[in-house]
């Protein structure tokens, strides 16, 4: 179930963005694949951490522009470049009027989808933390099984049919390695979570954030925009990243100076002017791109 | 610097190991291996892609190692193609470009063809001289400006490098795990463009570098990235090393370490171009021409690898063998007599090669030459020095004018025999329609008659018929007197059989000894006089193969049935191709010669005889007969003076009687075979003939008369033939492991020709498949329609997946797939129906097809690919690692050809049976499928194993023993098709094994079916259940 650390070395941060009571947060979440606690609510594509219910109130998370309280929930919160997912155990998770309860986990997509609840196998989930998970992890692991015994109960009765879909790995770990390292680049990722769903507005955020980041000579955040096509496309691992980040100082040295965060459309589809430099824009998979800078 | 021989000679490794420099003959290592190479290359808008198979044979000499590279193109070809994957076919007018290297350990030079040893020696060496990891584990990272890289005309960053080697044990052997990585540095080409390039290798040997068991390289560059118009380019490089069986001689799958670093070469993709599919412009175009990046990438690769390695990751040179270079001792002036006296043999192959195709061209157009042509071809013979050969010919010539008269001489006896005993046949007769008529007194008068007629002219029926006996007899004589006389012709003809063994056996003693040599172009030569000597055997061999005249000959010999000369011929082709090739190919010049003569003379004659002979003594016996009971009665009336005669005569009569239920059965089937092949000759030979009938009483002669004496094969000589094979094949396994590399030519060649022989039966096949298909799918679309009429709910239950079996390749991401691809599942409905078609889809996309219909209209090939074991193997082996890189070595596509594999099974095991063996298709009705196997001749013991199957699984097998009664079997089914599988286990004692199964419910097809197999034949009926 790990996926390779390396796989997101050049996925940079915060998918998820967790808020509320830091005190109680940061005493009852325990990170997994030795990543260390998750911080004030960063959580890179890929890893996970496990939500422990503290004391007896209610917590709450902002994910994806929403909000979602945690009632003595244990979860396994966890993202993939597609969703970003709270897989209960015990307790409930619940936002706006959808619940989840054991066995099921809460999933949020991007572009500002509607969050649903889908069923997860708690018996793989729980496989997932050996024989021997850490002593603070018994509860919830336990928790797991219990889901899992009633599940067992539902698989035999057919109600239930195991499937080979991944929350964390949809498409498998390498197609998920491939997609993290476009799609789960941090301004992608920030751009795709932030509820925005119009397509125009969504080029618009990718141009001004573009064109912000060469007028400021950031070259890791305007890399991180420019189209991957050249670079490798699905997969931008074994070196396509740096060829990028290579391109983006090349462009900051060429045009940081005449560049202008401010923004206009320009002549033509996909044509932007940000001071005297024209941006072309490029659909790449479910996102768009800088193809451009001249 | 030749991009292509660069890439090419990235593949293998030198040792360090040191030793003295003094002259060393003999090597103290020596690996040779095959190595599967592909490699792709793309500007950004077309992608070039190669994949090949390369011998690889090293040997060190103290300080020096020659590695040396063919590409297995046919000229000294150490394994067969179609040992690696079956569908790879021999294509001889590929002679590419072979390479040998020579690696000095003390100067650390290169020596050979300079398009490589050129800018090792200049640009690479002084970066591993410098830089080098030696020979333990070591890492290292450099910069290297790109004019310090023979790079001319790119302006850019230097590159740096990360090289790396460490050594890992496996399985009890220690290996090297060699990478190098060059990050993202930029440059603007020749043409101005800006790169950015950037790449990763890794390689995995044997500790000393002998043996290149993987190796993975991948150049990726953004070009003119930022800019519109930009694009990736990439350049990507693979090999593994494989064994005699095309296995991996190292299974990643079990080395994880080794998995591990070659998957970290192939991380993330190439952006391939068909993400990018559309026509360059103008300027493009010119871009495209510019090769900057792919000379850079080949550079890059050479510093990265020998640098990180410490040896030139490229074979040592010596540029002797192929270019006539630098030779330095006494090895080549060696090769060169060796070379000399192998041309010279070759010339006496080309003679007894002309020779051979002259005689055998002589035996088959004597039919049509006149007496003067004759002794003209004797006289050229003879001026040939050929005196032995002109003489055998006029023999012939001779013996075929006698012969010519034999089969008139045969006719006319038959026709005073027939005139003689016609007073009795129409007496017969007319007693016959009397006794129809119901006039049995008339009847019986007339039989009377009849042989009181054949009584008082028994002397003279009986003389008749031993003329006929003896015309048989002269027919028979004088076939066989040509038979001897041609295989003298040729057979014997030293000319033609002493020059070619001997030459042959030259060729290959002298060929052994260059293999011993290093000198590698010497032993193409080799090679080369081998080839010859397969032409020159193989071609005269394989004409009697290909002259038209003769194939109908041999089809028709087949198809009666009258000997074994037919299959003879093919077993004897097949055994020249596969087996010993001197002596296999000679004896296939024979055969077809003398089973010409034999077609000649023989067949209607030889067989018309053989049955007037026998009719003729069964006339002689019957009269005896009636005779002995004259005599019989006349001693009954109490002529008690015959007693002795009576008793003689008694025994007789109870000897007569025993035999005579026996020799009456034998005599109406063997009539029946006779009667039906002198039918189908005489209709064929004679426009309108009226085909003679005998009587259906006639008892024929003992049934173990001598049947015509060819000279066929004895057992020995085919045990011979077959012992000469199975050496052939050993000798062709072991070469591989002692690395002689010529043991192995003459196999090879034998191999090829059997493969093209296959190809042709193949072709044959496919063509016949393809004319049932047709038929098939005219059936398929008619049932589908009826299917329909009776199944309202069907488009319920299918809605337009059958008819309109459309798909959505692409993902709606608007690269869709172009072209053509088949639709409509119709023709496949009923079987569908009780297929579960999610599996099916689901495989039908896993094996590379865009739809299940598609994948069902190719469903000959998937069940070419199923029943391929070499296919089945490779589909089954590991990949040599994960990645897309290449075509052969990904994981990737070994799945594709499992789900392939898979397929075909389930279609072998379905649908896409065929009847045969005179079966035909048939449907019942209802899910119980109900037979009766009968055997509708004489029953005689015949012994059948039948198996009923239906998808994929055994239903029913029992042994049966056939009876005329008849035995009832039931077995039950699901809804699709069945297959019935009947296997000849015996002939029982009256040959071939034949039986009639009843079917019951049958709703089309015939409902009664007959088969006729020889013993471990099989028989197909193919059952489409509850239609």
């Amino acid at each position: 179930m790990r996926l390779s650390a390396a796989v997101f070395s050049f996925a940079a941060t915060l998918l998820l963005f967790l808020s509320g009571p830091s005190r109680a947060l940061a005493a009852s979440t325990y990170a997994l694949d030795g990543s260390g606690h998750p911080g004030p609510g960063a959580l890179r594509p890929g890893e996970r951490f496990v939500q422990l219910p503290s004391g007896s109130g209610v917590e709450t998370l902002s994910i994806a522009g929403r909000t979602v309280e945690l009632n003595g929930a244990s979860a396994l919160i966890g993202s993939s470049s597609d969703a970003v997912f709270i897989a209960v155990a015990s307790g409930e998770a619940r936002t706006g009027g959808l619940g989840a309860g054991p066995g099921e986990a809460l999933m949020f997509q991007p572009y500002g989808q509607e969050p649903s609840v889908v069923d997860f196998d708690a018996e793989r989930m729980a496989a997932m933390f050996g024989p021997r998970p850490p002593n603070v992890l018994q509860p919830f692991v336990s928790a797991l099984m219990s889901v899992a015994d009633d599940q067992s109960l539902g698989i035999f009765l057919g109600m239930y049919q195991r499937s080979l879909f991944d929350l964390q790995t949809p498409g498998g770990s390498r197609v998920e390695g491939g997609r993290a390292s476009v799609m789960g680049a941090p301004e992608v990722a920030r751009i795709r979570y932030s509820g925005a769903s119009n397509p125009d507005q969504i080029e618009e955020m990718v141009v001004a954030r573009a064109a912000a980041a060469l007028s400021y000579r950031d070259a890791n955040t305007l890399a991180q925009l420019l189209d991957p096509t050249p670079f490798g496309g699905d997969d931008l691992n074994g070196g396509g990243q740096e060829a990028r980040l290579v391109v983006a100082r090349q462009l900051i040295a060429d045009f940081s100076g005449v560049a202008s965060g401010d923004v206009r459309r320009g002549a033509g589809e996909g044509v932007w002017r940000a001071g005297s430099v024209t941006m072309r824009t490029r659909p790449f998979s479910d996102f768009i791109f800088i193809s451009s800078v001249e | 610097m030749r991009l292509h021989q660069i890439s090419t000679v990235f593949m293998a490794a030198v040792t360090f190991i040191g030793a003295s420099a003094a002259a060393i003959t003999r090597p103290e290592e020596r690996q040779s291996y095959e190595a599967y190479f592909t490699r792709e290359m793309s500007n950004g808008f077309t992608l070039f892609s190669e994949k090949k198979r390369m011998l690889v044979v090293r040997e060190r000499y103290g300080d020096e190692a020659v590695t040396m590279y063919d590409e297995v193109n046919g000229a000294t070809g150490l394994q067969s193609p179609k040992q690696s994957h079956g569908y790879d076919l021999w294509n001889p007018e590929e002679h590419l470009i072979d390479y040998a290297y020579r690696y000095d350990y003390a100067n650390k030079r290169m020596y050979g063809p300079e398009a490589f040893t050129l800018y090792f020696n200049t640009y690479v060496r002084p970066l591993m001289l410098k830089h080098g990891t030696g020979a333990g584990p070591s890492s290292a990272r450099f910069s290297v400006p790109l004019a310090q890289m023979g790079l001319p005309g790119l302006k850019g960053d230097a590159a740096t490098f990360v090289v790396s080697k460490r050594y890992e044990t496996f399985e009890g052997r220690r290996y090297a795990l060699v990478s190098f990585e060059v990050p993202a540095f930029t440059y603007l080409s020749a043409r101005g463009e800006r790169l950015v390039h950037w790449a990763n290798g890794a390689t995995i040997t044997d500790e000393g570098g002998g043996v290149t068991y993987y190796l993975a390289v991948r150049h990726r560059a953004a070009a003119g990235a930022g800019k519109t118009g930009a694009r990736p380019m990439y350049s990507e490089q693979a090999s593994y090393a494989v064994d005699v069986d095309g296995r991996a001689l190292l299974d990643l799958r079990r080395f994880p370490a080794g998995k591990a670093l070659m998957g970290s070469s192939l991380k993330g993709e190439t952006g391939r171009p068909d993400h990018h599919v559309r026509m360059p412009t103008d300027a493009e175009f010119a871009t495209m021409m510019d090769r900057s990046f792919f000379a850079a990438a080949t550079g890059l690769t050479a510093i990265g690898l020998s640098v990180a390695e410490g040896s030139p990751n490229a074979p040592g040179g010596t540029s002797a063998a192929t270019n006539g270079g630098n030779q330095g001792d006494g090895n080549m002036v060696r090769a060169a007599e060796n070379a000399a006296a192998i041309a010279a043999q070759r010339r006496k192959i080309e003679e007894a090669k002309k020779v051979a195709q002259q005689l055998a061209g002589y035996v088959q157009d004597l039919p049509g030459m006149s007496p003067q042509q004759v002794q003209q071809a004797a006289n050229t013979l003879k001026s040939q020095g050929l005196v032995a050969e002109a003489n055998n010919l006029l023999r012939i010539d001779s013996l075929r004018n006698v012969a010519k008269g034999a089969p008139q001489a045969l006719e006319n006896a038959k026709a005073a025999y027939d005139a003689l005993n016609k007073t009795y046949v129409n007496t017969i007769r007319l007693a016959q329609e009397a006794r129809e008529l119901g006039n049995s007194e008339l009847a019986n008068f007339l039989h009377k008659q009849a042989w009181a007629w054949r009584t008082e002219n028994a002397e003279a029926l009986s003389a008749a018929a031993n003329r006929v006996k003896q015309a048989s007899e002269t027919v028979k004589s004088i076939g066989s007197r040509l038979q001897g006389a041609v295989l003298d012709l040729i057979g014997n003809s030293s000319a033609a059989q002493d020059a070619v063994a001997t030459a042959g056996s030259k060729v290959r003693t002298g060929s052994r000894v260059l293999g011993g040599l290093w000198a590698f172009g010497t032993l193409l030569n080799g090679a080369e006089a081998a080839e010859n000597l397969y032409d020159a055997l193989g071609l005269s061999g394989m004409n009697p193969g290909r002259n038209e005249d003769f194939a109908k000959w041999e089809a028709r010999y087949i198809e009666k049935g009258g000997s074994n000369i037919g299959w003879d011929l093919l077993d004897l082709t097949l055994t020249g191709a596969s087996g010993d090739v001197v002596n296999g190919i000679l004896n296939t010049i024979r055969i077809p010669s003398k089973s010409a003569t034999d077609l000649l003379f023989s067949y209607t004659g030889m067989k018309q005889g053989q049955y007037d002979a026998a009719a003729a003594e069964a006339d002689l016996r019957l009269i005896k007969h009636r005779q002995f009971k004259q005599i019989y009665g006349k001693i009954k009336g109490g002529l008690s003076d015959a007693q002795d005669d009576l008793q003689r005569i008694e025994d007789s009569l109870k000897n007569f009687d025993r035999d005579t239920e026996r020799l009456r059965e034998y005599s109406r089937k063997r009539s029946e075979e006779i009667r039906e092949a002198i039918r189908r000759q005489n209709e064929r030979t004679k426009a309108g003939g009226q085909v003679e009938e005998f009587e259906e009483d006639y008892d024929l002669p003992d049934p173990n008369i001598p049947g015509p004496k060819y000279p066929t094969l004895t057992k020995e000589q085919r045990d011979a033939i077959s012992k000469r094979a199975k050496e052939r094949k050993a000798a062709k396994e072991g070469f591989r492991s002692e690395g002689d590399a010529l043991e192995g030519i003459f196999a090879e060649f034998d191999e090829l020709e059997s493969e093209r022989i296959r190809k042709e039966e193949l072709e044959f096949q496919m063509a016949e498949l393809a004319i049932l298909t047709a038929a098939r799918r005219l059936k398929d679309r008619e049932a589908w329609e009826r299917m329909k009429a009776r199944h309202p709910d069907l488009d319920e239950l299918f809605g337009d997946f059958i008819e309109n079996n459309m798909f959505d390749y692409g993902g709606g991401t608007g690269r869709g797939l172009s072209g053509t691809v088949a639709t409509d599942l119709s023709p496949y409905a009923e079987w569908l129906l009780g297929q579960d078609i999610d599996r099916l889809n689901a495989l039908a996309r896993a094996a590379g097809y865009p739809n299940l219909a598609s994948a069902l209209n190719d469903w000959r090939n998937l069940t070419k690919k199923a029943g391929d074991d070499k296919f089945r193997q490779w589909a089954f082996e590991m990949g040599a690692f994960s990645g897309t890189i290449g075509q052969w070595a990904s994981e990737q596509q070994h799945e594709l050809a499992r789900a392939q594999v898979l397929l075909g099974d389930l279609l072998n095991n379905s649908r896409f049976i065929e009847s045969t063996a005179g079966l035909t298709d048939l449907a019942i009705s209802g899910t119980t499928l109900s037979t009766i196997f009968r055997d509708f001749g004489l029953e005689d013991g015949d012994v059948i194993e039948i198996t009923i199957q239906q998808l994929g699984r055994v239903l029913f097998t029992q042994t049966l023993t056939l009876r005329n009664a008849g035995t009832a079997i039931e077995t039950n089914m699901r809804r699709g098709v069945g297959v019935v599988n009947i296997k000849a286990l015996n002939e029982g004692f009256a040959s071939p094994n034949t039986a009639e199964i009843t079917i019951n419910n049958v709703t089309d097809g015939d409902s009664v079916q007959q088969y006729s197999l020889r013993t471990g034949e099989n028989a197909t009926l193919r059952v489409q259940v509850g239609r």
